[in-house]
């Protein structure tokens, strides 16, 4: 069977909760045809045949509440389903179906009494048909809600289910769970318990009481026939009398009436009924050897046999027997208890469902309110299963979208500072290049010609440098980044951008005696790298100070380290140290200047190269960086040889 | 033309090499006489020797920044000696009040806007 289509489970369901009726269905049709017509058969047979009506017209209601779910499914699962919608839904269709359940039911049981009126006649008579509808009627009422509330929160259940594990397909958590061992226990007992005492409620007291009136009618004839040949027999020492007074009892009144209708004799000691007998008598006789009929008035049956002298020995029977009447009540109070038992419980299991749909949609409509889903509610989970998992998937959802919030506005602070910073920076060569070109448009100033091109240049080659910086950063984090691969004697590249920084800045590099390390990457980015960490160790420690340059192996990487005997970084200042703008230094007598992005670069290089960069730092005594990269494969081979090489000091 | 002794002084601190130049040259042009120092505590050792008509001040500077410069300063000679504060910081203005700056010009400015400061404060003679 098809999972995904709610209809079919519908369908199913429905057809499962109703075994005891199709089984009770096949098996009246099934003796209907074989037996004839015997006491009840015929009105569950009958009944029976709108069950398919019912069904359809139960699983179109059924499909109607759950349209929103369907929908969803339909449109390949693009847009969620409104939950205000299921939620409306939910609580509207046990009432509809309940409704439209009790009339259609009611209809085909009167429908069948009528037909059931024509085909025998009038043998099932008025007076109880009347409590039988009703009872029925009640009992269906009763039962669909129950049976409504449960279908629904069953069907419903799996669609949450399903909602939920959508759900939780975008915002990444486990798909939900079925229907609770709860509900399903509920569902059980429903199967089990209500739906035959509904019928043993509501058919079982109109089938006892047309069993009770067929066994009086065949008692009563038997009777009849004894009385009839007794007294034509004419026994001696047993006059009319005498065999009326044998046969008299409680329930029983014998009595002899002429043909006319005219009561002749009757043993009336004790007997409920006046002797006169109904002027239907006359004409049921009419032509009539012998027969019987119910007495709708009197509530008795009344047979007769016709004797020889032309005289009727007339039975009545008292149908009204006290067994009936408490097999009846009793069954009738059994099953009005079960149905609201069971309406009961259904009812709770789904309001329960239905309260969790409102609440999940009062936090998803509280959400679709706020301009931002950061600080929205979240769903109060009581429960794990059906809507608990639902509940569940909406907070990770909820969360996670407060995440890209965050993620949003970290963005939009990331442009902010960055806008602030590139202006900040470019400020100062910006003022250098304005200035001394005004000054080379003043004719006094000739002497100073050479010098004012030359700052003019310097001003314009920091300028290029802050924008390339930029640039930089905007295309790896835009993940355009060309990253070149090619092998790279790692210690070689690191001299040489030491000696370059030595000759630079004047200062003392020393390469410590390393390990040969070979890496795979990009020549240029590596070397930026290297001179961003080396240029911070010469610019954040004293001018006499050395800095020490080592590359060693570490498992399968290659390590660069740069150390230097500076200021340090202070604490709090660390964690932002890789982060782009942040400069520890910045607005303090040691700020030198920046834009705080060199290292927060250098980091997405090392990191594009899969290794990691990271710092040792004691504020006053120096800072020491990391740069760990993935060692080349044929490297393995020379791990943990030390080369011969030895102390090599670069110096300005 | 007036002799040497009789220029106003302008002290200049800034870090930046060629800033400072720039304005030193600027401000020679006009016929000022131009002291340099590359950070607070030069400053203060200049003003010690030759005491400033005018300081034009960087904020942001390695060893003695601004505001220490600025508080240091004061409190030797008050507040007959105007300082100027020459910044890139977008709240330029708020920075100079914090100090008790008279003045702030802010990066990047025009050659006119600088001399136009200097000259509100410390008028020269000469002029072309």
């Amino acid at each position: 069977m098809d999972r995904q289509n709610p209809v079919r489970r519908i369908l199913l369901l429905t057809l499962s909760l109703d075994i005891p009726l199709t089984v009770l269905t096949v098996a009246a049709l099934v003796r209907l045809l074989r037996v004839g017509s015997p006491d009840s058969t015929e009105l569950v047979a009958l009944t029976g045949i709108f069950y398919p009506a019912r069904t359809v017209l139960f699983i179109g209601m059924v499909a109607r509440a759950l349209g929103p779910f369907v929908r969803w499914e339909g449109s390949s699962g693009r847009h969620a389903p409104s939950l205000e919608a299921a939620h409306a839904a939910v609580a509207r269709a046990p009432l509809l179906l309940s409704v439209v359940f009790s009339i259609l039911w009611g209809l085909s049981i009167i429908g069948a009494l009528v037909i059931l009126e024509v085909l025998n006649e009038g043998v099932l008579i008025e007076n109880y048909v009347l409590p039988a509808v009703a009872l029925f009627l009640l009992a269906v009422l009763l039962g669909s809600f129950s049976g409504a509330y449960v279908v629904h929160s069953w069907t419903l259940s799996s669609e949450v289910a399903r909602v939920s594990a959508a759900a939780g397909k975008r915002c990444g958590s486990l798909a939900g769970s079925d229907l609770s061992w709860r509900g399903r226990l509920v569902i059980l007992l429903y199967v089990a318990i209500l739906t035959p005492s509904a019928w043993i409620g509501s058919f079982g007291y109109l089938a006892e009481m047309r069993s009770m009136v067929r066994s009086a009618s065949r008692r009563a004839e038997a009777v009849a026939r004894v009385v009839a040949q007794q007294v034509t027999m004419d026994q001696p020492g047993a006059g009319p009398e005498m065999i009326l007074r044998r046969y008299h009892s409680e329930k029983v009144t014998p009595f002899i009436a002429s043909s006319d209708g005219e009561v002749l004799l009757a043993a009336t000691d004790g007997a409920r009924f006046d002797p006169r007998v109904d002027p239907l008598l006359r004409e049921k006789a009419a032509g009539r050897a012998r027969g019987s009929w119910f007495d709708q008035k009197d509530l008795r049956v009344v047979a007769f046999e016709r004797t020889a002298q032309a005289d009727l020995a007339v039975v009545a029977v008292d149908v009204k027997h006290p067994a009936a009447g408490e097999f009846a009540s009793a069954s009738l109070v059994f099953g009005v208890v079960v149905l609201l038992w069971g309406l009961l419980v259904t009812h709770f299991l789904s309001t329960q469902l239905s309260q969790q749909i409102k609440r999940v949609s009062d936090v998803v409509g509280a959400v679709g309110r706020a301009e931002t889903p950061r600080g929205a509610p979240r769903v109060p989970l009581y429960d794990h299963h059906e809507m608990g998992s639902l509940a569940e998937s909406i907070n990770r959802m909820l969360d996670r979208l407060e995440r890209s919030e965050e993620a949003a506005l970290e963005m939009e602070r990331f442009k902010d500072e960055f806008i602030r910073m590139a202006a900040h920076e470019l400020k100062t060569p910006v003022t250098i290049v304005k200035g001394y070109a005004q000054l080379l448009q003043s004719p006094a100033n000739e002497s100073a010609r050479e010098h004012s091109v030359t700052a003019i240049l310097r001003g314009t080659e920091r300028m290029s440098h802050i924008v390339s910086e930029l640039v930089d950063i905007c295309r790896i984090r835009a993940g355009r980044y060309v990253i070149r691969s090619e092998r790279i004697n790692l210690n070689e590249l690191v001299s040489e951008v030491a000696s370059h920084a030595a000759r630079q800045s004047g200062r003392t590099i020393r390469m410590l005696q390393g390990e040969h390390a070979t890496v795979e990457g990009d020549r240029t980015r590596l070397a930026e790298v290297c001179a961003v960490i080396i240029d911070n160790a010469i610019t954040y420690s004293p001018p006499e100070a050395t800095v020490e340059v080592d590359v060693v192996r570490v498992g399968e990487q290659a390590v660069l380290s740069v150390e230097d005997h500076g200021i340090g970084i202070p604490l709090e200042k660390r964690p932002l140290i890789l982060e782009p703008f942040r400069r520890a230094h910045a607005d303090t007598p040691h700020d030198r200047g920046g834009v705080g992005v060199a290292l927060y670069l250098s980091r997405l290089i090392v990191e594009r190269h899969g290794g990691r960069i990271w710092f040792e730092s004691e504020e006053g005594r120096g800072t020491k960086f990391h740069v760990a990269l993935p060692a080349a494969k044929e490297d393995f081979n020379h791990a943990n040889t030390r080369s011969a090489q030895d102390n090599i000091d670069h110096r300005g | 033309m007036p002799t040497h002794d009789q220029l106003k002084t302008i002290l200049i601190i800034e870090d930046d090499l060629d800033l400072r130049e720039l304005m030193a040259s600027l401000l020679e042009l006009d016929g000022y006489h131009v002291e340099r120092a590359a950070d607070g505590s030069e400053g203060l050792d200049i003003a010690a020797r030759v005491l400033p008509d005018v300081v034009l001040l960087d904020m942001r500077m390695p060893v003695m920044d601004g505001r220490r410069f600025a508080e240091a300063f004061r409190q030797r000679y008050g507040r007959k000696r105007p300082i100027v504060v020459v910044t890139a910081a977008a709240d330029a203005g708020e920075r100079a009040k914090e100090i008790q700056a008279d003045a702030f010009v802010a990066k990047p400015f025009d050659v006119d806007e600088l001399i136009h400061v200097v000259e509100s404060f410390a008028p020269t003679h000469r002029r072309n």
